[in-house]
């Protein structure tokens, strides 16, 4: 299954990688635009009423020129996990209303970073010439679903394989989709972390537009879990609706019923948080969305955030129903403070070091 | 020189003069009064400009304030300068905008109101190309749809907006109640007399618990709680403004407000001396105390610093 596209716009630069090749290939009656056309068109679509809504069917592939390994960007004043993102692209089919990319990037379309043997051999070079005391934790779905667009791309499997067999790394794809197949036919894939964003079912069902039913979501885990691959789960952002406690209830209920503890790598819990024009992105496409005006003050990063209490209770709660599967099972706090670290899980969480020592541990038990 | 545009000048008398007419009005929220005396002491240097309408009659497009100043004289003729008929709306609205560029770009209220008139009369690619960038206006977002709706409000809150006694995030989130919701608020604010501040912080505070409630702002504000508060005949307005904003922040952050009663309460235990007011973290976010100190000097706060130096904190004290 793939997420349709109504045009492909090629950059100059662009032009001459198989990539582009092979996607241009692989669609049928899809509008190709380039050079000046991309221009008209991009101006076109900046007069739309709703630009990030069009720009979801748009696939522009560019020659990225930036580096494609990063250090999570995080936040100074709470406990960051040290991830390394792989920066495949940029934008996702997917149309969450709560998404923070509404804001992050000016343009609407959804970027594909074509220049795939450049991504390769920076990713080679970075893990070769790192120091061998050091582990590493990437992910791909930091500013773009991990496998929303692998259908077009077909970058999972050769960036898996990169990974494979070494033990100073793992690689994290981070989706809302089932589209798994391609990772399956890994042998030993021991250091392939497959994550799935998953939130309470009715507030998927409506706040994640074109997402991946959470069904389906949980028998990919399932399925993944089964072929030997570690899985994850992320729930973020929790928002405690009315009767959120027995919907998220739900969700954790069915991850147990769907995999087996020991095949979880990490579930992390991440309240609604959100920078201050967010609100006012969402509002202009969807209308007023109710559990953006609950009381979120400024955190400590400028971040519109609920109380600590409120969220101290929230994770407190959500953490007791997943302890009550598995005393054992790694649980982590997106950007919280060491406070609430004690008050809802009982970990003394001093520092980022300690933060992402914890899930480099549990990354390492499965190499 | 715009070579497209063909104007021809003529005189006209008062009567044939529709100031009603709003077509190209680009507000202003500046007192009339030294402009009819200047033009009393040495006449209309500058003649307006106007178009004409159905049966002879002419409306203003540059120089409305102009116009009304000559009425006001009583006048009896006047020379106009009268753009084509042809010529389309808002090309001639285009006009009143370049006559009043730096104003627009001055006076939130004015540009807030031009945004809106420009793109109910002139296309957006237009608007983007020639107009916006003018203004450093997106032609796209948020922000350009919170000014249109803001130019949308009535003339009383655009006066409010010009004059600084409302912010325009107030503006914005005003121009999203429905009038019947808005007045009240309105009214309220104005009674109480909050400075743009404080009213901007009552109006979003309400605002959002409006939406989050799914409350109309006329059943919040009809809770017997604020009118309490607002017919307390003992209650000075400083009063009452302190005690209402107390009610809206209470019903806003609950938990914050008791986090705030807390921590006051643990202020009073630790009796700090006059010149030392302690302050927590933000919204309560960790356990950290800033403590403020006030000395009548700098050679006080000399030794105050050399006294703390030598207090030698502990490494977890000192930050940096």
């Amino acid at each position: 299954m793939r997420f349709p596209i109504d045009e492909i716009w090629v950059e100059k630069e662009a032009e001459e990688s198989y990539v582009t090749r092979r996607i241009l290939r692989s669609v049928k009656s899809v509008t190709v635009l380039r050079g000046a056309e991309i221009d008209a068109e991009s101006a076109r679509i900046d007069m739309n009423p709703d630009p990030l809504a069009k720009g979801k069917r748009i696939l522009k592939l560019v020659n990225y020129k930036g580096a494609f390994v990063k250090s999570c960007p995080g936040t100074k004043t709470y406990l960051c996990c040290g991830l390394k993102i792989l920066n495949i692209g940029n934008g996702c089919p997917i149309d969450c209303r709560y998404c923070a990319l509404q804001v992050y990037f000016n343009n609407p379309v959804m970027e594909v970073y074509v220049n795939f043997e450049e991504m390769l051999s920076q990713l080679k070079a970075f893990l070769a010439y790192a120091p061998p005391d050091h582990f590493f934790r990437f992910c791909t779905g930091e500013f773009t679903d991990s496998l929303a667009l692998d259908d077009y791309t077909s970058y999972a499997v050769p960036l898996a394989e990169t990974f494979l067999g070494r033990n100073n790394a793992t690689l994290e794809f981070k989706t809302k989709t089932d589209f798994i197949e391609p990772l399956l036919n890994l042998q030993n894939p021991r250091n392939i972390i497959l994550s799935f964003s998953v939130n309470a079912p009715g507030f998927s069902k409506s706040e994640e537009i074109r997402a991946i039913s959470l069904r389906r979501r949980l028998i990919s885990a399932s399925k993944s879990a089964s072929h030997g691959f570690k899985v994850g789960f992320h729930f973020d952002p929790i928002v405690p609706f009315d009767g959120w406690e027995e919907e998220y209830f739900k969700t954790i209920d069915a991850i147990f019923d769907s995999v087996r503890p020991d095949s979880i790598a990490w579930i992390s819990m991440g309240v609604l948080r959100f920078v201050p024009d967010l609100r006012d992105v969402v509002t202009s496409r969807f209308g007023p969305i109710r559990y953006f005006y609950d009381s979120f003050a400024p955190g400590l990063d400028g971040k519109l955030r609920l109380s600590r209490n409120r969220r101290t209770a929230i994770y407190r709660r959500l953490a007791q129903r997943i302890r009550s599967y598995s005393a054992d099972v790694l649980i982590y706090l997106c950007m919280e403070s060491n406070s609430i670290w004690q008050e809802a899980l009982g970990l003394d969480m001093r520092n980022n070091n300690q933060l992402a020592k914890l899930l480099d541990d549990s990354a390492k038990l499965s190499i | 020189m715009n070579s497209q545009i063909n104007i021809r000048t003529t005189i006209i008398d008062p009567s044939q003069l529709d100031l009603d007419n709003i077509d190209f009005h680009v507000p202003s929220f500046e007192p009339l009064d030294p402009l009819v005396a200047s033009i009393e002491q040495v006449g209309v240097i500058h003649p307006p400009v106007v178009k004409e309408t159905a049966g002879h009659r002419f409306i203003p497009v540059l120089g409305r304030r102009r116009l009304e100043a000559v009425c006001a004289l009583k006048a009896r003729s006047f020379a106009v300068r009268v753009v084509d008929p042809m010529q389309m709306k808002g090309q001639t609205f285009i006009m009143a905008f370049w006559d009043n560029l730096e104003r627009i770009k001055r006076d939130p209220a004015v540009r807030a109101y031009v945004v809106k008139r420009l793109l109910e009369l002139v296309p957006r690619e237009t608007l983007a190309k020639k107009v916006f960038p003018f203004l450093d206006i997106s032609s796209k977002g948020p922000k350009l749809e919170k000014l249109r709706k803001i130019g949308g409000l009535e003339t009383s809150l655009l006066d409010a907006l010009s004059r600084g006694r409302l912010q325009e995030k107030s503006a914005a989130i005003l121009s999203e109640l429905p009038y019947d919701q808005r007045l009240p608020l309105v009214k309220l604010i104005g009674k109480l007399g909050l400075n743009a501040n404080k009213a901007f912080e009552v109006i979003s505070q309400l605002f959002n618990l409006s939406i989050y409630l799914g409350q109309p702002m006329t059943d919040l504000l009809g809770r017997p709680e604020v009118d309490e508060i607002l017919n307390d005949h003992h209650l000075t307005v400083a009063e009452k403004v302190a005690q209402f904003r107390k009610l809206i922040t209470r019903w806003a952050f609950p938990d914050i407000t008791e986090n705030w009663r807390i921590f006051e309460r643990w202020v009073q235990d630790v009796r700090p001396p006059r010149n030392v007011s302690l302050r927590p973290g933000q919204s309560f976010e960790d356990e950290s105390v800033t403590i403020e100190i006030r000395l009548d000097s700098r050679s006080r706060a000399e030794d105050f610093l050399n006294v703390i130096r030598e207090f030698q904190l502990p490494n977890s004290y000192q930050h940096g």
